[in-house]
């Protein structure tokens, strides 16, 4: 038997994931969505680079 | 047996662990379920596969840590903010449910190690406090260590990955993403050659020691829905339990442990021990 403390909590971050879960899953935010510079160079090899400066990923 | 003892339906239905975990591999890499990619999964799952159904929560982490070190992870509009916090509330969903049950039954990578743990050879048993690492690992190799270098270095180090690696590169698939050079790559496959050699004289070595997603859900085993219940009433404390627990846990002392994955086979060995889902 869980404690009072216990139950609450855990009806509490049921209840905050699946708020959250609702609000941030959508079809577009898949890994599909990685821009280029990161499918490659980016954060993969030693030599990685810079976005570029321009860059605004939203 | 009274009928009192018989188990529900749904618990006779998972009396053969097997099945289902045939099942979610075969269902976590559905090439037709593929537009499901953006809902990260409650297990380790990797999903640098073009056949890969749900998102490994890990590589999104890392991936917004990555895009916090570089000052573009935006509000929650943006696409990496959400994919990250997206894995985080699914693990957080998931672990306060199911607990572990996702390694237990699900997950790809725990159900090979089952099946060469089958090998029939001396096992080796790992101590309660083996699986204390893994939420440091999780904090450093999924948050810290990618927020630093700008690197997916668990993913690079991921034997899961490893294996997606070889088989696509056999196939001739191409890779979804991308795949570590150098020592990196060398490192994976040697890390992916021990945790499979290991497999077969411990319990899972890489659920036990090393995975972050175990460790996470593995926590929540306190306070999940699913938890094991004991009739008290008829235990005569045998152990018979204990002594089915591959992880050599004892569920009538702690039947939340951190490093129990619901695998359920103390429940299939005693009927007076049952998974049950309650608040």
């Amino acid at each position: 038997m869980k404690s009072k403390v216990l139950k609450l909590l855990w009806i509490f971050l049921l209840v905050l994931s699946s708020f959250t879960l609702g609000y941030t899953l959508k079809p577009t935010h898949g890994p599909r969505m990685m821009p280029p510079f990161m499918t490659d160079r980016f954060t993969t090899s030693p030599g990685r680079m810079a976005p570029p400066l321009h860059f605004r990923y939203r | 047996m009274t009928s009192k003892d018989k188990k529900p339906l749904w618990q006779r239905l998972l009396s053969n662990r097997r099945t289902v975990q045939t099942a979610a591999l075969f269902f976590s890499n559905a090439s037709f379920l593929t537009f499901l990619r953006f809902i990260p999964c409650g297990y380790l799952q990797c999903s640098n596969c073009a056949i890969s159904t749900f998102s490994c929560p890990l590589i999104l982490l890392q991936r917004g840590a990555v895009m916090a070190s570089m000052g573009m992870l935006g509000g929650l509009d943006s696409k990496f903010t959400a994919s990250a916090t997206a894995a985080v509330a699914m693990l957080v969903f998931f672990g306060a449910l199911f607990g572990s049950f996702g390694c237990g039954w699900l997950c790809p990578f725990g159900f090979l190690q089952d099946l060469l743990g089958k090998i029939p050879l001396k096992k080796i048993t790992l101590p309660g406090w083996a699986g204390l690492l893994r939420l440091p690992l999780f904090a450093g190799l999924v948050v810290i260590i990618p927020y630093l270098s700008r690197q997916l270095i668990f993913c690079d180090l991921c034997p899961s990955g490893a294996i997606n690696r070889l088989w696509q590169e056999a196939a001739g698939i191409p890779l979804f993403f991308r795949a570590p050079e150098g020592f990196l790559a060398l490192a994976s496959l040697m890390f992916l050659a021990s945790i499979l050699l290991g497999a077969i004289f411990i319990h899972r070595p890489f659920c036990t020691l090393f995975c972050p997603i175990g460790g996470f859900v593995g926590l929540c085993n306190k306070i999940s829905g699913l938890h094991l219940t004991r009739n008290h009433e008829k235990c005569v404390a045998c152990n018979r339990c204990r002594d089915a627990c591959p992880q050599g846990i004892d569920p009538v002392r702690d039947p939340a442990h951190s490093q129990c994955s619901r695998c359920l086979e103390c429940s299939a060995r005693c009927r007076l021990l049952n998974a049950e889902f309650r608040t």
